[in-house]
């Protein structure tokens, strides 16, 4: 039974909705609507966008636990990334341990060694040669390694019969080059001539076997020099005037000769101390990148 | 009987919603937008607040559609998080939710009203001079006797302001009293 409060509320209340209260603006009215419209289809069954409607509502309670696996995983795949990227040339050259930077390859006459690069003008054979990441990592026995797949393959290649290469006078060379490219490409182990031709500043450096091929002074201390590191200073017999392929060739020989690991890293040592004071202009940190780049020129 | 139904339906309406039937939740718009505004300005009397909390009001009872269980009437549901967002709405723009209102002269408005009522009867509806009243009451008094005007019982009131029923019953007598008090004369007439 109602009470005299109870009735008094009553009367106050009816009284209070006398006063025609304004309405609910039709603005407000259309955002309403169109806002239920559209989550309803978000909550249909089946309906495609169910899963953000459930996706929004567990990330509302479970947003911290998100934002952690989130985060967990960025780190771990770019940690997991570094392994696979190979620092371009000249972020190695300025982070070797020596601290010596592509500049230091700069030649007194305003001439540069280009590592990754190199080509003979003449007959537009084009070798692409060792990363200098692996090469600067002082590992002479991978890079041998290496080359000794490289070069298996290349002559395996050679030996097929003329008719199943490209014809033409170069085509052997062009065969060569061509395996090296696959190769090199294949293993990771070098850049291809089309990415270094696309690195910075690789037309605007000019190349180690222009210089020697132009100064025979140079191509005479460079001779030297590695003679004595590959073959001992009682053996240096100079031929002046021969053509600069036929001075290297008995070099190679014997680089490619060198099988050893104590000899291997005494040679490496060797042409360390040689390039220190060799002055005729800077060479490749390593023995490696030298030979690759000579043979390429032979 | 019919109001029983009306009631029932509001709950079906709302279940029917959260199986994404948009047209149910029209029908449950439409049947509680009007007297939802109507409780938001009576508790509060500027238009552009009153719009922003009805909307964010509905907002909430959409976001929340796929949790609603119907343990209890939509329309307690309703006007529960309506409450919620008013008080937020005073708390965030430092509204005076305790003390009597006073005019820009620091004189109480129940005052006022009762100053000047033999020179107004005429000219200002009863109503309205209620509504006037309501100012003068604290924000919680002010709502425990809006709810119950709105058809809500002391035990639904004190749950949806999170509070007491003795409370409640407390604040509706002394906020029934004064309002009374205000429009002793046009009582009497």
């Amino acid at each position: 039974m109602p009470t005299k409060q109870d009735q008094d509320d009553a009367e106050l209340s009816v009284l209070l909705t006398k006063a025609e209260p304004p309405k609910s603006p039709q603005h407000v009215d259309d955002y309403i609507l169109a806002y239920a419209r559209a989550q309803a289809v978000a909550s249909k069954p089946g309906s495609r966008w169910q899963f953000l409607a459930v996706s929004k509502s567990w990330l509302n309670q479970n947003w911290v636990f998100a934002v952690a696996t989130i985060s967990v995983a960025v780190i771990a795949v770019s940690l997991s990334f570094q392994n696979f990227i190979t620092p371009s040339m000249d972020e190695i050259a300025l982070t070797t341990a020596t601290g010596r930077g592509v500049a230091d390859f700069d030649a007194p006459a305003g001439l540069r060694f280009q590592p990754t690069q190199t080509s003979l003008s003449g007959d537009e054979l084009s070798v692409a040669t060792v990363s200098p990441s692996r090469l600067l990592a002082a590992d002479d026995n991978e890079y041998r390694a290496a080359r000794a797949v490289a070069d298996e393959l290349s002559q395996s290649r050679l030996a097929q019969p003329a008719a199943t290469v490209a014809s033409g006078a170069s085509s052997q060379k062009e065969v060569r080059d061509n395996v090296l490219e696959e190769i090199v490409v294949a293993t990771g182990l070098v850049r291809s001539n089309a990415q270094a031709a696309a690195s910075p500043g690789a037309t605007a450096r000019p190349r180690l076997d222009t210089l020697v091929a132009a100064d025979p002074a140079a191509q005479q201390s460079l001779v030297e020099m590695l003679t004595r590191v590959l073959i001992g200073p009682d053996q240096l017999e100079l031929a002046g005037s021969a053509p600069l392929a036929d001075l290297i060739a008995p070099l190679i020989s014997a680089y490619n000769e060198i099988a050893d690991e104590p000899i291997i890293a005494a040679t490496a040592d060797r042409y360390r101390d040689a390039r220190l004071n060799f002055t005729a202009f800077n060479l490749p940190e390593s023995l490696a990148q030298l030979m690759d780049f000579l043979q390429a020129i032979e | 009987m019919l109001g029983l139904l009306a009631k029932s339906s509001d709950e079906s309406l709302m279940s029917k919603y959260q199986q994404g039937d948009s047209s149910s939740f029209e029908k449950l718009y439409a049947r509680h937008k009007d007297p939802l505004f109507a409780y938001l300005y009576r508790s509060h009397v500027d238009l552009s607040a009153i719009e922003e909390i009805a909307q964010e009001t509905w907002v909430a009872i959409i976001d929340s559609a796929k949790n609603y269980r119907a343990s209890a009437k939509f329309k307690t549901y309703l006007y529960a998080i309506a409450h919620r967002k008013l008080v937020d709405f005073w708390r965030k723009n430092k509204f005076d939710y305790l003390l009597d209102r006073t005019d820009g002269s620091g004189e109480s408005i129940v005052e006022n009203i009762a100053d000047n009522r033999s020179s107004s009867t005429d000219s200002i509806d009863l109503s309205m001079d209620l509504l006037l009243a309501l100012e003068s009451l604290s924000k919680e008094q002010q709502q425990a006797f809006l709810l119950r005007g709105e058809g809500f019982t002391r035990r639904e009131i004190a749950v949806m302001t999170d509070t007491n029923e003795e409370t409640i019953k407390s604040r509706i007598r002394y906020a029934s009293t004064h309002l009374k008090r205000i429009l002793e004369v046009q009582y009497a007439d």
